[in-house]
């Protein structure tokens, strides 16, 4: 690499810091449940060792609010908490320093997968630089979510795997680090077996026994690996729960339509082949498929949900179609053994965002981020040097240039001012508030009541004062605290009204019809009122 | 070399029988557009004039208010003369429409490439589920397609006989009459044609000059046919669909962006940025893009039950690889005549961009035979990537497994789908009225429901009211819009007003508890379309 490349390379590297670091933890607003979560686990853990409901660090799955998550997220963020205290800017720094690293891994990837072509190192730059600014990639970046650094080390594993053409023992990292984005984020499990031995398309110029040695070993270090976390006791319930989310695998009509259908055939013996319901239900796969490559999801508006889009944007740039579409191109056209690399990888990431009814899902499909980056990066190289000889090629050069300047403008200026009032609803904006509210409030009243939701315990706990030895001691039920000392987490009942020296904190939908409600004043919110009772 | 002219005829019967078997009962009723269709254009067979009593509109019917182009109206009239005013007259053009279409579609993939992949493109459209679906119904859109895509063949067989200009300027104004896309897209392809006529033109040498005087007499024609459309642009004549359908009705994006603006202090960057326009192109392009979703075109099709089974989509799962090598190829070459079938989609999809419901079957269906094209330089050039042993196998491969989807699409379709979308076809208006008929006593006031809608058009299509006594009421009775609200004995109603001795014909809910009806009309699965009743 020649001193341009370094320069360069190191100015995309922060790039991707300032567009990740600037205002971590203001933008978005606040904090969603999962990442409080996260966070009270890490202050309890960095203040004891131990987690909210008493249990040593070193496991491989916590209880968390009954959602069973992954450790190796809250382990940084617990490192993160220790260093810089109990903040928004804590809990999501890991993310944040995993989108730089994924933009540093991306480079890598790049230049081993183009290794025989003379351009390898700006391709290499090019989907650095998508990285940096793809919306996709810095969404994520910013929010505590453990699917993103699952997505980095995944990456990291991918790398590993591909070094290992050359020296096999990577082949062994490859397997560990795998193994440690699914300690991260549970899709995962399904995704890396196959990007795995799909590295060997790559690689190999004819099959080779070696290749199938090296893959079992590195599928049965992984599966080792993975012992602990089966072995965990939460490990079938936290399945179930996942399980229980809407998802196609929830039958029912499709079996009645399915019936329906066959009763009109009059139960003929074809009929039980072309109407069955396994056949529907790969129908419903396919849709929920196609959904993620929907145009206006990629390029225009992408996610519905305000946590995973602002909305305004696809999950690449509108401008960025085009390099997409190129890349695509020319991988079928000349990469042929690299596009069916990326192809599997990007299909066996889709598949854990297919499955449940909430498509196409921006998050769950977050480990295809560097397929996307590698075809832009590539299509943006061959577009270069094709337009470079162009009559007018370096006119369409600039005028592309500058649109994409100006489309990366426009979302920086929709995200920092225009998104965060859009998305308050999105990221329970108001709970802060409230705890810090009741917090200071606490003292003048001998009861408070919260009346609002069975998890504002979490956002006590992360924004008060709490001795969290004291805090594993008390009573958890269904894995939730309905008391924290004088704090009583319930619904209103009639007598309420009557106690005294009392502090009422409730939704303005549910109990704004009683009398002597007021909104609370820190709140800026209209869903949150008080009620005193000196 | 003969087998060609073989496979072709072949394709064709195929054709026939695919839109002609069973096509009055299979969508198993009319829906009140095409009995809207079938009753004026059997008054203008016996009047000159509309039901309204306008004489032999050009433009647009006014039906319900919602001025229908006229193209459709007319195709309708040879055929009424020979079967009368019934269902299959109102159904023939669309389907005699969609079998030329077959030929046309070959016509073009063997001018445009060879004859191989015009047959493969008359094969796929010929099997076609958006193409079935459209040719079976008395959708204008049908019939439009058809013209454009004369207008397209003749362009190209123009480049070697000049004076097809003029014919194929001549279709595509047709097809601007038949059906509101098409003055979107007809235009566009004229001023396609038109450019590559004039850089064809420049280029030429001195002695092989094509005719300019043909070129003069077809910017006539086009300029002719297209300037009654333009000079009526805020006429409801044209412009009541536009107002009805269009994305800029919709105040939203004007609230989002005073909002936006506002939020940034109303900054003059901030006014462009967010200025209205920009929040409507990005609406636009939105609704555009829609169209090209594989789930609508493969998977699903649209929500609407008319357009489509919802087993299939708008083409087989089989065609997605196809149309993809299509694109491919077309990527490849990039001559005009690979990018015409792009073009022609590209185009196609732009009216639907500019209405509120996207994606849409109806609107998109002048790109029907685009895509077959694209299936089919897709299907010759898998064939040719692979070698010589691969290539028969790999054509009769994807043959049989679009052989086998054809066949479970046809079973859906003639089996299950008359039943399953009965009640969007407004099943039950044939029988309904035969039996009112019979039922009612001489002078007795009927009423009926609006339930379904537009029952007015159905009682004069199934009763064969003299369509110069309906002109004669047009001034005089009661009117929703323009749909007739009373006719005769009958009065149409949304609220049953309670008359003794009245014969009324509603949904059972409608219907008081302690009435017993009369006579039920049954949808085809069983469940209760219509009840007729006494009132006490």
């Amino acid at each position: 690499m020649k001193k341009l490349h370094v320069l360069i390379f190191c100015m995309i590297l922060l790039i991707a810091a300032v567009l990740r670091l600037y205002k971590l933890g203001s933008i978005p607003v606040s904090m969603y449940i999962d990442e409080i979560a996260i966070g009270v686990d890490a202050k309890s853990i960095a203040q004891t060792g131990r987690d909210m409901h008493g249990h040593s660090w070193l496991t491989p799955m916590f209880l968390s609010y009954g959602d069973y998550k992954l450790p190796v997220y809250i382990w940084i963020a617990t490192a993160s908490v220790k260093i810089f205290g109990a903040t928004e800017f804590a809990v999501r720094l890991p993310s944040a320093v995993a989108g730089v690293l994924t933009v540093f891994l991306i480079y890598f990837i790049s230049v081993e997968l183009f290794e025989k072509r003379k351009d390898r190192i700006w391709i290499g730059l090019a989907s650095a630089v998508v990285t940096a600014v793809l919306p996709w990639s810095v969404l994520f970046s910013r929010t505590g979510f453990e699917g993103h650094v699952g997505q980095m080390f995944l990456l990291l594993s991918i790398l590993f795997a591909l070094y290992a053409r050359k020296r096999p023992w990577f082949i062994v990292c490859s397997a560990v680090t795998g193994a440690l984005a699914v300690y991260t984020y549970f899709s995962i499990r399904f995704v890396f077996p196959v990007v795995l031995l799909a590295s060997f398309i790559v690689s190999a110029k004819k099959f080779e026994s070696k290749h199938i040695f090296r893959g079992v070993l590195g599928l049965v270090v992984f599966g080792l690996l993975l012992i602990p976390l089966v072995r965990s006791p939460y490990y079938a319930p936290s399945n179930a729960f996942r399980l229980s989310a809407s998802s196609i695998l929830d039958n029912t009509q499709r079996v009645l339509y399915s019936n329906v259908l066959r009763a009109q055939d009059r139960e003929a013996w074809y009929s039980r082949v072309l109407h069955h319901r396994e056949l529907y239900f790969l129908k419903d796969l396919i849709t929920h498929y196609a959904a993620h490559f929907d145009l206006s999801y990629l390029f225009i508006s992408g996610d519905v949900n305000l946590r995973h889009s602002t909305g305004k944007t696809g999950i690449m740039f509108l401008t960025f179609a085009p390099l997409f579409f190129v890349g695509l191109y020319v991988c079928t056209r000349k990469e042929q053994k690299v596009g069916i690399f990326l192809a599997v990888w990007y299909l066996i990431a889709l598949l854990p965002a297919s499955v449940p009814n909430e498509v196409p899902h921006a998050l769950r499909s977050i480990n295809g981020v560097g397929v996307a980056a590698l075809l832009c990066g590539l299509g943006a190289v061959e577009l270069y040097s094709f337009l470079y000889k162009k009559r007018f090629g370096k006119v369409v050069i600039g005028v592309f240039a500058c649109a994409i300047l100006f489309n990366i403008f426009s979302f920086l200026h929709d995200y920092t001012i225009h998104y965060p009032t859009r998305s308050k609803k999105a990221w329970s904006y108001g709970k802060k508030q409230i705890a810090q509210f009741i917090e200071e409030e606490k003292t003048s009243y001998d009861h408070v009541i919260v009346a609002t939701d069975d998890s504002m315990y979490l956002w006590v706990l992360f924004y008060g004062n709490y001795d969290f030895t004291k805090v594993q001691r008390m009573p958890f039920i269904d894995n939730k605290l309905q008391n924290i000392n004088t704090i009583n987490f319930r619904r209103l009942i009639e007598s309420d009204s009557e106690s005294k020296h009392t502090l009422t904190v409730g939704l303005s939908d549910e109990v704004y019809k009683k009398d002597g409600f007021y909104p609370i004043p820190t709140a800026h919110s209209q869903d949150y009122i008080y009620r005193s009772q000196p | 070399m003969k087998y060609w002219k073989l496979f072709l005829i072949f394709i064709l019967l195929l054709a026939a029988f695919l839109r002609l078997y069973k096509i009055t009962s299979i969508p198993p009723s009319l829906y009140w557009e095409e009995t809207a269709l079938g009753y004026d254009a059997y008054s203008i067979m016996q009047t000159g004039k509309d039901y309204h009593g306008n004489i032999l509109p050009i433009l647009a019917l006014s039906s319900f208010g919602d001025y229908k182009p006229s193209g459709y109206f007319y195709a309708i009239v040879p055929f009424m003369r020979v079967f009368g005013l019934s269902e299959l007259a109102v159904r023939l053009p669309s389907a005699f429409a969609g079998i030329a279409t077959v030929f046309v579609v070959y016509a073009i993939g063997s001018a445009l490439y060879n004859k191989k992949i015009g047959l493969f493109a008359a094969l796929f459209y010929t099997i076609q589920p958006w193409s079935i679906q459209l040719s079976r119904v008395g959708f204008e859109t049908n019939l439009a397609t058809f013209l454009l895509a004369m207008g397209v063949l003749l362009s190209i067989k123009a480049e070697k006989k000049t004076w097809l200009y003029v014919v194929s300027a001549l279709f595509f104004g047709l097809s601007a009459y038949t059906y509101h896309s098409e003055r979107i897209v007809a235009p566009l392809f004229g001023l396609v044609v038109g450019v590559r006529f004039l850089f064809s033109y420049l280029r030429s040498p001195k002695k092989g000059k094509p005719s300019l005087g043909w070129a003069v007499a077809t910017l006539f024609i086009g300029i002719a046919m297209l300037f009654p459309i333009l000079s009526n642009l805020k006429n409801p004549i044209i412009a009541h669909r536009a107002e009805e359908t269009s994305i800029f009705s919709d105040p939203t994006p004007v609230l989002e962006s005073n909002a936006l603006r506002a939020e940034d202090g109303n900054t003059v960057v901030s006014r462009v940025l967010h200025h209205r326009y920009v929040l409507f192109g990005g609406l636009m392009l939105q609704q555009y893009v829609k169209n090209f979703s594989p789930t609508f075109l493969f998977l699903t099709g649209d929500e609407n039950n008319r357009h489509g089974t919802h087993e299939f989509g708008l083409l087989y799962h089989v065609e997605f690889f196809l149309v993809a090598a299509g694109l491919y190829i077309v990527c490849v070459r990039r001559t005009f005549r690979h990018m015409l079938p792009v073009m022609w989609v590209a185009f196609s999809a732009l009216p639907v961009a500019l209405t509120v419901t996207s994606p849409h079957t109806l609107r998109f269906a002048s790109a029907a035979p685009a895509f077959a094209l694209l299936s089919a330089l897709g299907i010759v050039f898998l064939s040719e990537v692979f070698g010589k042993i691969w290539r028969k196998k790999l054509i009769l491969g994807i043959l049989a497994i679009l052989c086998i989807e054809s066949v479970v699409y046809l079973h859906f379709y003639f089996t299950h789908y008359p039943v399953l979308s009965a009640t969007d076809w407004q099943y039950g208006y044939k029988d309904l009225f035969s039996s009112l008929e019979q039922l009612k006593k001489p002078n007795q006031k009927v009423f009926v429901t609006r339930e379904q809608g537009r029952p007015s058009i159905y009682y004069m299509f199934y009763t064969k009211q003299d369509p110069r006594y309906v002109q004669s009421q047009d001034a005089v009775v009661k009117k929703d819009q323009q749909e007739f609200l009373e006719l005769g004995r009958y009065v149409f109603v949304d609220n049953i007003p309670p008359e003794k001795g009245t014969l009324v014909a509603s949904s059972p809910s409608k219907m008081p508890k302690n009435v017993q009806p009369i006579q039920t009309i049954l949808n085809p699965d069983g469940s209760v379309s219509w009840v007729i009743w006494e009132q006490q």
